[in-house]
């Protein structure tokens, strides 16, 4: 048999709600790990972390509305907490941001497409995405064995 | 009638990671460029330092592919010295070949790099065989890059009457095709391809979603405005979308990618020595879809020329990556001429 649901649970939210609550939370332990991870795929690249110097970068998953904030400083990428004024947001699904991630996906095919946008400071995303470029895929490998 | 030239795949790489890519996915030669102006896809974070350059090419040569160094944008007086280093860590390094536009600049390698193997850039704009010849006379030229300008006709005649090897490009986005001529960005930015390698610096680029549609503004200059469903181009001038009289439209190029599958037996036929392929913007993921398909393409051609097909397959991963909304022959396809 059949229960009915208490009344206090018929206003419960649905999944869409609940995504859209997740924006509200504050960001920093995704930036945080994010950073980690990325600081680690990058350790033999000698990259050049200047230009994110003083700026900040926003990823934003439009999906799931999750958003990441990165900075940096001379050696490496720093996390940030939640800001109105990124210097550039990248906005895409989480699906093309994992096929991205996978080197599956070019950006530029997405952004072609409207599945990629980015608002602000465009040579700055350029400049992140020839750095994630840089990452050897077979740094990427070894991090799916960890 | 000469017999068939099996004609190199070409692949751009803007890094090591897309150069072991292209590398790894059954291209012949990689082109790449160095870190800064000496080349026309200069952006930031982009290319090859010192060190990346020498991986690159350890890991090309071991693999027994070539790797071309682009040096191709036009030294002024003030840089000279940095095209000359170019050109020297180019040769220091052990490249296969530098693809120059600058006869200054062609003059030097062949005065100071006997050795090196000079190959004539798009940029250099030659469209006819005297030219190439005089490249080739003057400076040793041994390949030449014909700009995107020529039907497959004019091609066949350019290659009919030089020793010089014939390179062309098979696959990539397409600008106004007046290669080594535009200056159309500088009314903008102030730089252009053949001076700052870039048509559209990204400092001077800017996107933003307005209730009308997305907009692309170079140095505030409003490119082109796209509705929802609109897929995005490049925000070159040669691109946009203008009001001319009652209409807006693309009045100067309709955005489309250079799709050239379909050509392969002609240009074994006609003897091009290499296919080049678009892209030392693009990422890895754009250098492994697109030399998977050509390397496949081009061995499918060499195996049986007279039974050529092009697989579904093929067509559908290049058209995923193409900017624009269509795909064309370009001017190598003048049936009236």
């Amino acid at each position: 048999m059949k229960l009915p649901l208490p009344k206090i649970f018929h206003n419960m939210p649905t999944l869409p709600v609940l995504t859209n609550l997740s924006g509200l939370l504050p960001p920093s332990p995704h930036s945080v790990l994010f950073c980690l991870l990325l600081n680690r795929l990058l350790q033999n690249q000698h990259a050049d972390f200047s230009p994110l110097q003083g700026k900040s970068l926003c990823l934003h998953s439009q999906d799931i509305k999750l958003s990441l904030f990165l900075g940096s400083n001379q050696k490496k990428l720093i996390p940030l907490g939640f800001r109105h004024d990124a210097t550039l947001t990248i906005s895409a699904n989480l699906r093309d941001f994992i096929r991205l991630a996978l080197r599956q996906e070019d950006p530029d095919t997405l952004f072609f497409s409207r599945r990629l946008s980015m608002e602000g400071d465009t040579e700055l995303g350029l400049w992140f995405k020839n750095l994630l470029d840089t990452i050897d895929p077979s740094q990427l490998t070894a991090l799916r064995s960890h | 009638m000469p017999p068939d030239t099996i004609p190199e795949l070409v692949c751009p790489a803007g890094s090591l990671t897309a150069l072991k890519t292209a590398v790894d996915h059954g291209a012949d030669c990689v082109y790449i460029g160095f870190r800064d102006n000496t080349n026309a896809r200069n952006f930031a974070g982009l290319n090859f330092d010192r060190a990346a350059a020498h991986e690159g090419l350890r890991y090309a040569h071991a693999a027994g592919k070539q790797v071309f160094v682009a040096l191709n944008t036009n030294p002024p007086d003030a840089g000279w010295p940095r095209w000359q280093e170019a050109v020297d860590l180019a040769a220091d390094l052990g490249a296969d070949a530098v693809i120059l536009s600058d006869p200054g600049l062609m003059q030097y390698a062949a005065q100071r790099h006997p050795h090196l193997r000079l190959h004539l850039s798009v940029q250099g704009s030659a469209t006819n065989y005297e030219a190439i010849n005089f490249y080739r006379q003057q400076f040793g030229v041994r390949r030449a890059v014909l700009p995107r300008v020529l039907s497959l006709a004019q091609v066949e005649h350019v290659r009919q009457h030089t020793e010089v090897d014939i390179e062309i490009f098979g696959f990539g986005s397409l600008c106004v095709m007046v290669e080594g001529r535009c200056a159309l960005s500088s009314y903008v930015t102030g730089d252009s391809p053949n001076t700052s390698g870039v048509c559209s610096p990204a400092r001077a680029v800017h996107w933003k979603q307005t209730p009308a549609g997305l907009e692309s503004r170079l140095n505030e200059v409003l490119i082109d405005r796209y509705a929802a469903h609109e897929n995005a181009s490049y925000p070159t001038l040669c691109k946009g979308r203008f009001n001319v009289g009652e209409a807006s439209y693309y009045a100067i190029e309709e955005p489309a990618s250079l799709n050239t599958l379909e050509l392969i037996p002609e240009f074994f036929r006609i003897g091009i020595s290499a296919i080049k392929i678009e892209g030392r913007q693009r990422s890895p993921a754009y250098v492994a879809q697109v030399t998977r398909v050509w390397r496949q393409a081009i061995d499918a051609c060499r195996a049986n020329r007279n039974h050529y097909s092009i697989k579904p397959v093929w067509m559908d991963t290049l058209n995923s990556v193409a900017e624009g909304q269509q795909h064309t022959l370009g001017a190598y396809h003048r049936p009236w001429k």
